[in-house]
């Protein structure tokens, strides 16, 4: 154990510590708590401590039990971090006082929620410490610009200032505490890892230091499978293709008793004249989360990514309508956002940014992304994710035959009776080919059936005009007999076959942990598709229940045959499908269920993040 | 009612459309005698044909507030004017190399109207097209504009613009090997099969790979006789084992072919193989085996 501490962070073992926790903490003689140092390069281990007899020690929450304590483990390992041991501090990226700035981005503490955001550090007190004694903490570079120290003086915090804030002899000796915060999360530049020391001198000599190491909490996204606390979606009053969504939406939402929040996508703040709303939900953000350990269990905050695309008008709602209270505020991006020819902005949608649920070795899950060398997401993103440890590095796929490119388009998960907890759905061109066949086969007459009745493209003409939308039904034997359509079939199933091939590979997912969804894709340009069919794959999940598009097939046997089959599909796994009207808004502009819809979900379900020690 | 909408295309026909448009394509890409020709034909046209130019002039989808409002929030135009069916024929090829668009356009959307009109005009497979989609496709370096004249020229086939593309070097080497599977000729299949054995530079060989693939389609029309099928299946899986860095897509190529002979290449290359190598083989074969009824 003491040899991973000591891999971890790069010096001893904290043995004499113990020594001296075991003898009582009191006068063994030791000025320093950091012997075993190298003092080839730790020069404040040589400080003469014997001669002094001051015991200098600085106290964290190494053991994760929500208090901090100078014995035990805490004081034990108070240098380590690994996945047992270590002390965590969080990013303050909420904002408790509502006061419209992150509480992490000044130098205050907003009151008594956010001081609970604060991780707490000990100057433990040394009663021999004389009148001309003066400490000084200091945090290694280059963390020091991402980091604010705080000082409690019975319930009054005041900033502690590092560079310019000593401590008296007289608190030496009483005990101070401080508190420490993030202003943001690991990055490419800064991986979220800090040393804080505590040295103590007389007349400018160091007579004691001690050293304790702490880290950022990372941001966590959410898996899709986690437990979902509320539904977010976009409006649009007066859009009746909208209304047609957002009614069925809030009635299926309703029926599970599951909270719907609306954002209102024509605030006057972000919607662009004669636009309409920017209904893509998923797109322009992601949900995540962020803790430290707790006395009563890990105490964190939701947080909120926002998309990379500066562009995004709509993305500001993250910033003014989701901060608050314990709910926090993250936005990544390469400055200036790149317009090069292999970055593609539609990349940078969130429907490109989901999580392999959690498998062996990724107990967070992993972030996966479409990305390759010829069409790119946001560098500086996926240099983000991976910067937070714990579901990086990014899987990346290539989403470059798909139109819009992203991973939610022919992949989702739900959750299953499995070795994983999961099962994955993946979209089946093949499958919706096979069953249209097999009804013909059963029953030549169903071939004359159509499809899609009474839907349109290019429902959204500007209004006043006399620009026709275009008709989208057709009979199935039309569809099966359209060899360009069915070619292009085929190649889109090849790609999602070799995806799903490296996912099972990736996360040791059988065949029978996969569920194919039937629908057929089309060409939107260049070689690049996007569903035909309502992509019912890409679904919104809470609970045991999945959100998919209604699929508009044909009727036979007196119903909708995919609705049918999705739910004679589904039922078994124990989830229950519900079917919403999206064609106009969503379908015909290359989106689903899930393109349009968000949903924020239950912080730290799984393995805490500090036990996964990368 | 009926009047109405006559008199609106009148109106719209004489419109200033052609005279303060400039042409999508640049005017000296396409031949003088090829412009002058087609400026004629839709001088006969327009009259008799005024409601698909009016259509062509007036895209929904070359809207910034439809556009916008779309999941990839850019401009894409290609399935509307596939809508539109043979009539937008010459009015496509109008906007394109005679009269242009009647609205000033920013770079993505002209970008994006360049394209889709490309890709709608040889979809049609009307050899009306051919002189401007061969010009397109020897003049231009756009990746897009070279796929859409390449597989439009290839829709047609005739034999002098197989062997053009079939001869295509440089930037066109790929975007004609990729396009000669939609000739859907028993010669193309020969001489993109004969490449996958033989093509030495790996891009050229994978372009091979997918217009092979796409001729053969076992889904589309899956008019490739099966020996050469095979042999072409066996080229993939081959290419597949020996050129790690182009092995997706070598590997999709298969897959997008299908059928009997890809799962037969598959398996002959089974016995003796490196376990890793024999984990990918049977990815293919559980892959084509979902395929089967």
């Amino acid at each position: 154990m003491r040899g991973d501490v000591k891999k971890s962070i790069g010096w001893g073992p904290w043995v004499a510590a113990a020594a001296w926790v075991a003898a009582g903490c009191g006068d063994a003689g030791t000025t320093s708590a950091t012997p075993a140092r190298d003092a080839a390069t730790d020069a404040e281990a040589a400080v003469d401590a014997p001669a002094t007899g001051l015991v200098v020690r600085l106290a964290v929450d190494a053991n994760r039990d929500g208090t901090v304590s100078p014995e035990g483990d805490d004081g034990t390992y108070r240098g380590a971090f690994d996945a047992q041991h270590g002390a965590v501090f969080l990013a303050n990226v909420d904002d408790d006082d509502t006061d419209g700035t992150l509480d992490g981005a000044d130098t205050v503490v907003n009151g008594d929620a956010d001081a609970l955001d604060l991780a707490r550090i000990r100057v433990v007190p040394v009663p021999g410490a004389p009148d001309d004694a003066t400490g000084r903490i200091a945090l290694t570079a280059p963390t020091t610009p991402e980091v604010h120290l705080f000082r409690n003086d019975g319930g009054a915090w005041t900033a502690f200032h590092p560079a310019i804030d000593t401590i008296s002899a007289a608190d030496l000796r009483a005990g101070v505490e401080l508190g420490i915060e993030a202003t943001e999360f690991p990055t490419a530049t800064w991986n979220g890892d800090v040393s804080l020391s505590l040295t103590v001198s007389r007349g400018g000599a160091a007579v004691g230091t001690d050293r304790v190491a702490l880290r950022v909490a990372p941001f966590v996204v959410h898996m899709s499978t986690d437990r979902a606390e509320q539904i977010y979606a976009t409006d649009g009053a007066g859009y009746a293709s909208l209304t047609a969504f957002m009614n069925d939406l809030s009635a299926i939402t309703s029926q599970d008793d599951m909270d719907l929040e609306i954002v209102d996508g024509l605030d006057s703040r972000w919607a662009q004249p004669n636009m309409g709303p920017d209904v893509w939900t998923q797109d322009y953000m992601e949900f995540g989360w962020t803790a430290m350990p707790g006395a009563s269990g890990p105490t964190g905050m939701h947080v909120v990514l926002r998309t990379p695309r500066v562009d995004r008008a709509i993305a500001q709602w993250t910033r003014i309508g989701f901060v608050g209270p314990d709910h926090g505020y993250t936005w990544h991006h390469q400055s200036p956002y790149p317009g090069a020819s292999t970055h593609d902005p539609s990349l940078d949608s969130f429907g490109n940014l989901e999580v392999l649920p959690t498998y062996p070795g990724h107990p967070l899950g992993r972030v996966f992304c479409g990305n390759v060398p010829t069409r790119q997401n946001d560098a500086e993103l996926r240099a983000f994710i991976d910067a937070q440890r714990v579901q990086g590095p990014v899987f990346t796929v290539d989403t470059s035959w798909l139109h819009v490119g992203n991973v939610d388009e022919f992949t989702s998960f739900i959750p299953a009776n499995t070795p994983r907890g999961w099962k994955l759905l993946v979209a089946s061109p093949r499958g919706a080919r096979a069953q249209m066949q097999a009804l013909v086969a059963a029953n030549p007459a169903n071939g004359l059936q159509e499809m899609f009745v009474g839907e349109r493209w290019y429902p959204l003409r500007r209004a006043g005009t006399s620009t026709t939308p275009y008709a989208a039904a057709r009979t199935i034997n039309a569809i099966l007999a359209d060899a360009d359509l069915m070619t292009f079939n085929q190649n889109a199933q090849a790609h999602i076959d070799t995806i799903r091939q490296q996912i099972q590979t990736e996360t040791g997912v059988t065949d029978d942990e996969v569920i194919e969804i039937p629908f057929l894709m089309w060409e939107i340009e260049n070689g690049q598709g996007a569903a035909y069919m309502p992509g019912t794959v890409n679904l919104l999940l809470y609970g045991h229940t999945v959100v998919m598009a209604r699929p508009h097939s044909a009727t036979i046997d007196g119903g909708d045959y995919t609705t049918r089959y999705l739910q004679g599909l589904l039922t078994p796994e124990g989830i229950t499908p519900r079917f919403a009207e999206q064609w106009d808004i969503l379908h015909a502009a290359e989106g689903e269920v899930h393109c349009g819809t968000n949903a924020v979900r239950q912080i730290s379900p799984h393995t805490p993040w500090w036990e996964v020690n990368r | 009612m009926k009047l109405r909408s006559t008199l609106l295309a009148l109106a719209l026909c004489a419109l200033p459309v052609a005279a303060g448009a400039a042409p999508l394509l640049a005017p000296d890409s396409v031949p003088a005698d090829v412009t002058r020709s087609l400026a004629a034909a839709v001088r006969a046209d327009r009259p008799r044909n005024a409601e698909a130019y009016r259509r062509v002039a007036d895209l929904a989808s070359l809207r910034p507030e439809v556009y916008r409002r779309s999941r990839a929030q850019r401009p894409t135009v290609t399935p509307e004017l596939r809508a539109l069916g043979p009539t937008a024929l010459l009015p496509m090829l109008d906007a394109l190399a005679v009269g242009g668009y009647p609205r000033a356009l920013t770079a993505d959307e002209s970008a994006a109207l360049r394209l889709g009109l490309l890709e709608a005009v040889g979809g049609l497979g009307d050899p009306r097209a051919l002189p401007v989609l061969r010009a397109v496709f020897r003049g231009t370096a756009d990746a897009g504009e070279l796929r859409a004249a390449a597989r439009g020229l290839a829709r047609v086939c005739e034999p002098g613009d197989r062997q053009l593309l079939e001869a295509a070097t440089g930037v066109r080497a790929e975007a004609a090997r990729a396009a000669l599977g939609v000739c859907r000729s028993p010669e193309a299949s020969q001489w993109l099969a004969a490449q996958l054995d033989a093509e030495t530079d790996a891009a050229r060989a994978v372009a091979a790979a997918r217009g092979f693939a796409e001729g053969a389609s076992s889904w589309g029309r899956n008019a490739v006789e099966s020996a050469l099928r095979l042999r072409a299946a066996r080229a993939m899986v081959r290419r597949w084992i020996g050129t790690p860095a182009e092995r997706e897509a070598f590997g999709v190529a298969l897959l997008a072919m299908g059928g009997a002979e890809a799962l037969s290449a598959v398996r002959e290359a089974m016995p003796g193989a490196p376990p890793a190598v024999l984990a990918g083989l049977r990815s293919f074969e559980r892959a084509l085996l979902r395929d089967r009824p």
